[in-house]
């Protein structure tokens, strides 16, 4: 893979801030026993072309917080920008990454890539080659007339990234795109969304329960705690990239893994401290 | 990173190995598939045949396979024209009740208020007897294609409605939060995503819609006709002419059955992708 474009900033920020910012997010549920508080409070921001996990434990109201950030939930008080624009509608300079890979099973590969343009009405020719390219950059040449059905589970969210990249947008939203494949195919796909990222360079978002995935991939690891959920820590990531097999093997990788673990102890023995 | 990683690879081969294994086994599968109805109903026709012969079963009380065969041959004649006006009156009900069936399920799904100001009166069209409203049919609209038209369409439209309702409602969450943040519009959500998704569901309900359609049409014909399958069938019953009656019977299942197979024809060139249609293909290419 060519690592092209690695300084040139595509999207330039006018005001220099972060792309992304949360202030005092808080979100509840109403259910027939009164409202559940999910997130309780998460502030944080996230820099132009940075790759930040959101790592917490399940319930911790991480996949809402992404919902939140693409505007497709609402929040119950605090307020999300995006380019210091309050966030109150769907966005749609994002591209989102789910968890099942909700592919169009009436479509094939190549169109479930240009669904994107479909929809948004942008030339379908102009966006043909930019969806080959991004199919064949993840190992997906010959399977581009494939339908869902006849592709494996890792093949199909590898369609589904595409999907979310092939419209360029600034900023890529994944909410436990791994969580449903096999430890195999999760690694590979690991190392395949990094070498993608460090080509495209997008703001991402991932969600993520697996401390080794946050630390591989990110340059910072947002730390959740169990519900309602809020900011425990964040915490930088300096591995040098590309990273591979080698830098999960390293004492740098197994001291921020260890460091992340020990914050969900404390937190579990949480009444003594 | 042009290059298939060895996890596709090694799924692939299992793909091609899975593959070899199972269109043996699909192979045994369509002759069976395809043998063993035959058999039993080859069977079941000499058991009848043997009881009227051995039995002295008067011809009208119960006619044997023979003669009904020699009856279907001698009257094909009245039987085919007699045929027309109830295939009519069945596409005619079946046609009406395609695009009603299908703007109600619309019109349920786009808004609550509607579904509520419409579900209690749709369940109690349902509820109501057809047979006991075809005698009104007859005094409102006389004795002509229209009130069995009318009556086929009042049986055939519910199970459209209710499946294709279901069908536009089962898109999963994720689904429609996509289309948003594609900034779909209410047409595109419609076109793009729920309708196709709910193709599947559609088609089960144009599956029982159309074998209700043929009920309906001689539901209509019993009530009130000079013409058709089912005044056929009253006039032949009333002069005892039982084989005439198996006759009318066998056009009608003939009928059911064809229409039936148009639209599962339909369904599988159109929702190639689903589950349901895929199986379905393995069994029908075996049956052909």
């Amino acid at each position: 893979m060519v690592l092209r474009n690695f300084d040139a900033p595509r999207h330039r920020n006018a005001h220099g801030g972060p792309v992304i910012r949360l202030e005092g997010v808080r979100k509840s549920y109403p259910t027939a026993d009164g409202a559940v508080l999910a997130i309780s409070d998460a502030t944080f921001a996230v820099q132009d072309r940075e790759f930040i996990s959101i790592l917490g434990p399940s319930g911790c109201g991480k996949s809402t917080l992404m919902m939140i950030i693409a505007g497709l939930r609402p929040v119950s008080s605090g307020a999300v920008f995006i380019d210091e624009t309050p966030v109150t509608a769907p966005q749609t300079d994002v591209g989102i990454v789910f968890q099942s890979d909700v592919l169009l099973d009436w479509r094939n590969a190549l169109d479930n890539v240009l669904l994107q343009a479909t929809i948004r009405k942008l030339p379908i020719e102009n966006y043909r080659d930019k969806a080959l390219q991004l199919l064949h950059s993840v190992g997906l040449q010959g399977f581009e007339q494939r339908y869902p059905y006849e592709l494996s589970g890792g093949m199909r969210q590898r369609v589904s990234i595409c999907r979310a990249l092939v419209h360029d947008p600034r900023i890529l939203l994944m909410d436990e795109p791994f969580g449903a494949l096999d430890a195999l195919t999760r690694e590979q796909m690991q190392e395949d969304l990094q070498a993608l990222w460090m080509s495209e360079r997008k703001t991402v978002v991932f969600i993520t329960h697996s401390i080794p995935e946050a630390v591989f991939l990110s340059d910072r690891v947002v730390v959740m705690t169990h519900r309602p959920g809020q900011v425990d820590a964040i915490v930088p990531v300096d591995l040098p990239r590309p990273r591979d097999e080698d830098t999960m093997t390293s004492r740098e990788f197994a001291h921020h893994v260890r460091e992340i673990r020990r914050m969900f102890r404390l937190k579990k023995g949480g009444g003594h401290d | 990173m042009t290059r298939p990683t060895a996890i596709e690879r090694s799924a692939e081969q299992d793909d091609s190995l899975s593959r070899t294994a199972s269109s043996k086994r699909r192979r045994g599968a369509r002759v069976a598939a395809a043998l063993i109805p035959s058999a039993v109903l080859l069977v079941l026709l000499m058991l009848w045949q043997a009881a009227v012969v051995v039995f002295h079963v008067p011809g009208y009380l119960l006619p044997a396979p023979t003669t009904v065969v020699t009856t279907l041959l001698d009257d094909r004649g009245e039987l085919l024209s007699q045929s027309i006006p109830t295939l009519i009156e069945t596409l005619g009900g079946f046609a009406l009740s395609v695009p009603v069936g299908l703007g109600l399920a619309v019109l349920i799904v786009a808004s609550r208020p509607i579904e509520k100001a419409i579900y209690p009166l749709l369940v109690t069209s349902q509820v109501v007897p057809k047979v006991a409203i075809a005698p009104l049919f007859l005094v409102w609209f006389g004795l002509g294609l229209l009130p069995k038209i009318l009556i086929t369409f009042l049986i055939a439209f519910f199970p459209i409605v209710i499946e294709s309702a279901v069908g536009l409602r089962s898109v999963p969450v994720e689904m429609l939060d996509l289309a948003r943040s594609m900034g779909s519009s209410r047409s595109q959500v419609f076109w793009r995503f729920r309708f196709p998704y709910a193709l599947p569901s559609i088609f089960g309900g144009l599956k029982v819609g159309i074998t209700l359609s043929v009920i309906g049409s001689i539901v209509g014909e019993f009530v009130g006709a000079d013409r058709g399958l089912g005044y056929l069938l009253t006039v032949a019953s009333g002069q005892l002419d039982t084989a005439l009656v198996f006759a009318a019977i066998f056009v009608l299942v003939v009928m059911g059955v064809v229409l039936y197979g148009v639209i599962d024809f339909a369904e599988r060139a159109v929702v190639k992708w689903h589950p349901s249609v895929r199986e379905q293909h393995v069994s029908a290419t075996g049956a052909a």
